[in-house]
């Protein structure tokens, strides 16, 4: 490349992992351009009937990706879409369409901005959130009629052809939905997080993906050769050759220790003295379901719910509910899974809670604390997970206890709807068990009372590591403090897992320490029963294992304990690692190598 | 937006309250607008000093009727009766839904 438009470098959020490198397909999101044209009067008619058309070519378009949504995603992320087709059909924004064309003697396209940012203007206006931001769904309506009215042709990405790297903005429901059937490699946006609706999605599609880019859709052109790496969160547009075999190497690497892990894809979850320990998955979306086997997920022990919530501009009923944990019971059978409660806000939900923003989020009205103030969200919730459980073998889970009485005003809400599903005569698993996280230290603590109630604890570290530590990882100049293996945090856990197995019960982990390869050790030392972790990362955990001694553990855990700080513990287990468990470790990647020559380092 | 030309025919109030937990969000809107389309009459829900067009989607979600919200459904014209009595039973009826 002549110009300076080579190595162009952009670091964003590593939102899903994997490296590639292809063209880009850039979809921005700007206004379609639209004149202002005088019309006779003669005009008139067709004019009025060319929006009529538009109109009626918008809601074909619409219910098309209505249809197509259906038939092929397991999830009914319907709303916007629905939201979309009541706004196109309102007789009501017609006429005033039509009522501009007449009086003012305009093109229809001048009419249409015109009336919908009248529209706009007035949604600003408004004081409830919720609300107001349906202004842009009027913005996208109108787009969608402008559209066909000036025959633009919005890029179809369920026709994309050759291998691309998607870049955008943000990506809409059905834009992603569209991109299932499609050869995209990987996706690149200017906003989101790592818990956005692409990331989530890109995640269950195992395509690479970085977000919170910023300004790249700005900077890229259509056709520029980008290479993307979803692993540490970079963006190289027009690289040069020695820069792309760098990642060609990178890439190589992470090829062949997937290649590598393929061995250690399959049940059981042994150490080597045969000790058992059940390596389950954490999901975050139906679609993820399909990958269990590919990795030999035994079973899943933590399906979060929020996904369910999101987008959207109405509750999920108790059928949607009900249809999405069924299809769950069923991928994950023979195993059971874990279905636990939604973990979200007031500020999620309805517009008519109006909360104000909370100082310290993390410690306030969410998770089960906000099911018990809205028994109503909870129970609806609750029915759906209990009819699954007809299905496949399923068990609920409560986040965020701190304490009995939550515990036990949750099991009368679960009562009251196993109640209402009997009076109406419909089938489920009387016996379903009920767990709940331990991540708060007041539920760690009161672990031997909280495990009279349940039938199983699955340990969430993420929380409990930040509330033990008083860190919020987030900010950079504290996260330093957040340390897995503090005393404190350890002496939690072993006081959790004691506190389970005096009672009988069995207890899991399902937070980030459960999937690191180095705690390894300490956790089948403690005694955990099970730990999930997202499906990919369980080859690794089951490889490591393999090498470990169960029976030893136990012991060097008591060592462990009396070590007086994170740091120590670390040493001493690199140590052990160096000393006792190299092979466990020891990934043997030269012999696998080899570079993928789909990554051609063209410019 | 005050389109509507009152004609000799007897105007026809009723005070409502809104009481689904939603309020009228989109879906709930959809629904109102769909039943007011079915009448000849013209539809206004007042809302103190705002009034939206019953049949305009966008106006009904414009007028920020939460929970607890009091609104007069007024309306003239043939079947203003029979409009103003159903619009008022869905808004009763919570719009159908289950809180």
């Amino acid at each position: 490349m002549a110009d300076n438009r080579t190595n162009i470098k952009f670091k964003g959020i590593a939102a899903s992992e994997g490296i590639v490198a292809g063209r880009a397909y850039v979809i921005s999101k700007v206004r379609l351009p639209i004149t202002r044209k005088k019309i006779s009067p003669e005009q008139l008619p067709q004019e009025m009937q060319r929006l009529g058309q538009a109109i009626r070519d918008a809601i074909r378009e619409l219910e098309g990706i209505r249809g197509e949504l259906a038939a092929h995603t397991s999830r009914e992320p319907f709303s916007i879409i629905d939201a979309h087709l009541l706004l196109i059909q309102d007789e009501a924004l017609w006429k005033e369409i039509e009522q501009v064309i007449e009086e003012e003697q305009i093109n229809a396209e001048w009419a249409v901005r015109k009336v919908v940012d009248r529209w706009m203007k007035v949604f600003d206006t408004l004081s409830d959130e919720y609300l107001r931001e349906r202004g842009h769904d009027v913005d996208l309506a109108g787009e969608r009629i402008l559209a066909k009215l000036v025959g633009h042709k919005e890029k179809d990405l369920s026709q994309i052809q050759e291998p691309v790297i998607v870049v955008a903005p943000d990506l809409r429901p059905d834009q992603t939905a569209a991109m299932l059937f499609s050869k995209v490699l990987g996706f690149a946006t200017d906003i989101g997080s790592r818990t956005s609706h692409t990331a989530i999605v890109a995640r269950s599609l195992e395509i690479p993906a970085v977000v919170g880019l910023e300004r790249i859709t700005e900077q890229v052109e259509d056709g520029d050769y980008m290479i993307l790496d979803g692993i540490e969160g970079n963006v190289i547009i027009n690289p040069d050759p020695s820069f792309c075999s760098i990642y060609q190497g990178k890439k190589a690497k992470f090829d062949a220790l997937n290649k590598l892990l393929e061995r250690y894809a399959a049940p059981p979850s042994l150490t080597q003295d045969q000790q058992q320990i059940q390596l389950s998955a954490n999901l975050e979306i139906l679609d993820e379901t399909n990958f269990l086997e590919k990795y030999g997920a035994e079973g899943v022990g933590l399906y979060r719910t929020e996904y369910l919530y999101m987008d959207r501009t109405a509750l999920p009923t108790e059928e949607e509910h009900f249809e999405n944990y069924r299809k769950l019971a069923e991928a994950a059978s023979p195993y059971e899974a874990i279905i636990r409660t939604f973990d979200l806000g007031g500020d999620k939900f309805a517009s008519e809670l109006k909360l104000a923003p909370e100082m310290n989020p993390a410690l306030g009205l969410r998770a089960i604390r906000f099911g018990l103030r809205s028994p109503q969200i909870l129970k609806t919730q609750i029915k759906g997970i209990l009819r699954a459980s007809a299905f496949g073998k399923t068990k609920v889970m409560f986040p965020l206890i701190s304490g009995l009485e939550e515990v036990l005003e949750a099991k009368r809400i679960l009562h009251e709807a196993m109640e209402e599903l009997d009076r109406q005569g419909v089938k489920f698993d009387h016996k379903i068990p009920v767990g709940i996280m331990i991540e708060v230290p007041g539920a760690a603590l009161t672990a031997d009372k909280l495990a009279e109630q349940v039938d199983f604890f699955s340990i969430g570290t993420n929380d409990l590591i930040q509330y033990v530590l008083a860190i919020d990882r987030i900010n950079e100049y504290v996260s330093y403090l957040y340390q897995p293996l503090h005393p404190a945090v350890l002496m939690m856990i072993k006081r959790t897992v004691d506190a389970g197995h005096n009672a009988g019960i069995k207890v899991a982990m399902c937070g980030e320490m459960a999937n690191d390869p180095f705690f390894l050790p300490v956790l089948v030392g403690m005694g955990l029963d099970q730990l999930s972790m997202p499906s990919r990362l369980i080859p690794m955990v089951r490889k490591v294992l393999k090498g470990l001694k169960a029976s030893e553990l136990g012991a060097m855990v008591d060592e462990i304990l009396r070590l007086p700080t994170a740091e120590d513990v670390k040493h001493f287990l690199n140590a052990r690692i160096e000393k006792d468990w190299k092979q466990a470790y020891h990934l043997d990647l030269e012999n696998i190598a080899s570079p993928d020559p789909s990554f051609s380092c063209q410019s | 937006m005050r389109v509507g030309i009152k004609t000799h025919l007897r105007e026809i109030d009723r005070r409502v309250k809104i009481c689904n937990r939603l309020g009228m969000h989109a879906r709930a809107a959809g629904k109102l607008r769909n039943l007011a389309a079915q009448f000849q009459c013209q539809i206004k829900l007042v809302k103190g000093r705002i009034e939206a067009d019953a049949k305009s989607i966008l106006g009904l979600m414009a007028l920020e009727a939460s929970k607890g919200t009091d609104l007069v459904i007024r309306a003239w014209g043939e079947d203003a009766e029979e409009a103003v009595q159903a619009l008022a039973a869905l808004i009763e009826d919570r719009f159908g839904e289950d809180e």
